[in-house]
C-alpha cells in the first residue's frame, strides 16, 4: 500500500516536471529577446529539472542511487543560477540592450 | 511505460532547444540554447538509466553536468576577454 | 570557526563522496580514498581555499528552512511564467532596474543575488558589492513589485544573523 502511494507521487512529480520542461522549451521559441528567453530557460532548469529529479528520488527510495541523485540535484540548481548570471552579464558587456515593450494592461 | 512518455517529452524539448540554437540571432542565444541542451541531456541520461535498469548512467550524468559548466564558462570567458589564458580587463 | 574542525569536515565530505562514487567496501579502495582526500585537502590549504566562506557549516541548519521557502517561491513563479508563455497574446513587459539590498555581509549579498537569479522571472545582471546594489531584469511588472516588497531580503537577513562572513 505504502509502496503504491510512493510510486504514484513519483509519477505525478515526473509528469509535472516534464510538462514544465516542455513549456520552457516553447517559451524559448516564442520569446522575442535574449533576456526574456533566459526567463523561459530558468523555468526549465530550476523547476522542471528539480521536479523530475525529486520524483526519481522518491521513486528509488533511500539507497546509493538516491544519494547520487541528490548530488545531481544540488549541482543542477547551483550551476544553473551561476551560469545564467554569467550569461546575462556577458550580454550587457557586449552591448545588447534589454528590449522595452509595454502592452497589455499597463498601456 | 511512464518513463517512455517522459523520454518522449524530453526529446521534444531537446528538439525545440536545438531549433533555437540553429536560428538564434545572436551568439548568446545559441549559447543559452547549448546550456539548456546540456542540462536536458543530463535529465535524459538519468531517466534512461532508470528505464534500462542500469544505474551506472548516474555517474556519466554527474560527469556531464560538470563538463557542461566548464564549457559554458570557457566560451563566456573567451567572449569577455578575447583569450582563455588569463582574465585581464582590456 | 576553528580551522582544524573545518579541515576535518572537508576530509570527511571528500571521503564520503569517494565512497558514494565507488560503492565498494574493500579495505584497499577505502584506504586509497582516504589518502586521496588528505592529499586534496593539503593542496586546498596551500592555495588557501579552506575558510568560513567555502564551508559555511554555521548557517547550514538554518539554510535548509530557507531552501524550502525558496523552493516554494520557485514553484509559484514558475506557474506564473508558464501562464505568460502559454497565453496566446504574449503579455510581457520587460523591466530593467536597480535594487538596493540590506545585507551587511558579502555572503548574504551573494545568497540574495543567486536567489534572485534562481527564481524564474527575475535575473540579477550586474552585482556591485561595494554599495550592495543589483541590476535586475524582470519579465513583467508583477515580478518587479513582488521583488520590491523585499520579503526575500528580510529572510536572508534573518538567516545570516550576526555572522559576518
Amino acid at each position: 500500500m505504502l509502496e503504491t502511494i510512493q510510486i504514484i507521487i513519483a509519477y505525478i512529480l515526473l509528469i509535472i516536471g516534464s510538462l514544465f520542461l516542455l513549456i520552457g522549451a516553447v517559451g524559448l521559441i516564442r520569446m522575442p529577446d535574449v533576456f526574456t528567453r533566459m526567463h523561459a530557460v530558468s523555468v526549465m532548469e530550476s523547476t522542471g529539472a528539480s521536479l523530475i529529479i525529486i520524483g526519481l528520488i522518491i521513486y528509488s527510495g533511500f539507497n546509493s542511487v538516491s544519494l547520487k541523485l541528490i548530488v545531481i540535484l544540488l549541482a543542477v540548481i547551483f550551476i544553473s543560477s551561476v551560469a545564467t548570471h554569467a550569461l546575462a552579464r556577458a550580454c550587457i558587456h557586449d552591448g545588447i540592450k534589454p528590449l522595452k515593450i509595454s502592452r497589455g494592461k499597463e498601456q | 511505460m511512464i518513463f517512455n512518455i517522459i523520454i518522449f517529452i524530453i526529446s521534444i524539448a531537446l528538439l525545440l532547444s536545438l531549433f533555437r540554437a540553429l536560428i538564434g540571432p545572436t551568439i548568446f542565444d545559441r549559447l543559452l540554447a547549448a546550456n539548456i541542451i546540456g542540462t536536458t541531456t543530463v535529465l535524459f541520461l538519468v531517466i534512461y538509466g532508470f528505464l534500462s535498469g542500469r544505474t551506472d548512467f548516474l555517474d556519466i550524468a554527474i560527469t556531464y553536468i560538470l563538463l557542461n559548466l566548464i564549457g559554458t564558462f570557457a566560451v563566456l570567458k573567451y567572449f569577455r576577454y578575447g583569450t582563455l589564458s588569463h582574465g585581464e580587463e582590456e | 570557526m576553528n580551522k582544524s574542525i573545518l579541515i576535518l569536515v572537508q576530509i570527511i565530505i571528500l571521503f564520503l563522496f569517494w565512497y558514494l562514487l565507488s560503492g565498494k567496501n574493500g579495505i584497499l579502495l577505502l584506504s586509497i580514498g582516504a589518502i586521496c582526500s588528505i592529499i586534496i585537502v593539503f593542496y586546498l590549504l596551500k592555495i588557501r581555499m579552506i575558510d568560513d566562506e567555502s564551508l559555511p557549516i554555521k548557517i547550514l541548519p538554518k539554510a535548509i528552512y530557507y531552501w524550502i521557502w525558496l523552493y516554494k517561491e520557485m514553484i509559484l513563479s514558475s506557474i506564473y511564467i508558464s501562464k505568460l508563455i502559454l497565453f496566446p497574446r504574449l503579455n510581457i513587459s520587460p523591466q530593467y532596474f536597480k535594487i538596493k539590498s540590506k545585507q551587511k555581509s558579502t555572503m548574504g549579498f551573494n545568497i540574495y543575488a543567486n536567489s534572485i537569479t534562481l527564481t524564474p522571472g527575475t535575473i540579477s545582471v550586474i552585482i556591485n558589492n561595494s554599495n550592495k546594489e543589483i541590476d535586475v531584469h524582470s519579465i513583467s511588472k508583477d515580478t518587479k513589485t513582488s521583488l520590491l516588497k523585499s520579503e526575500m531580503d528580510n529572510k536572508i537577513k534573518k538567516l545570516m544573523g550576526d555572522n559576518d562572513i
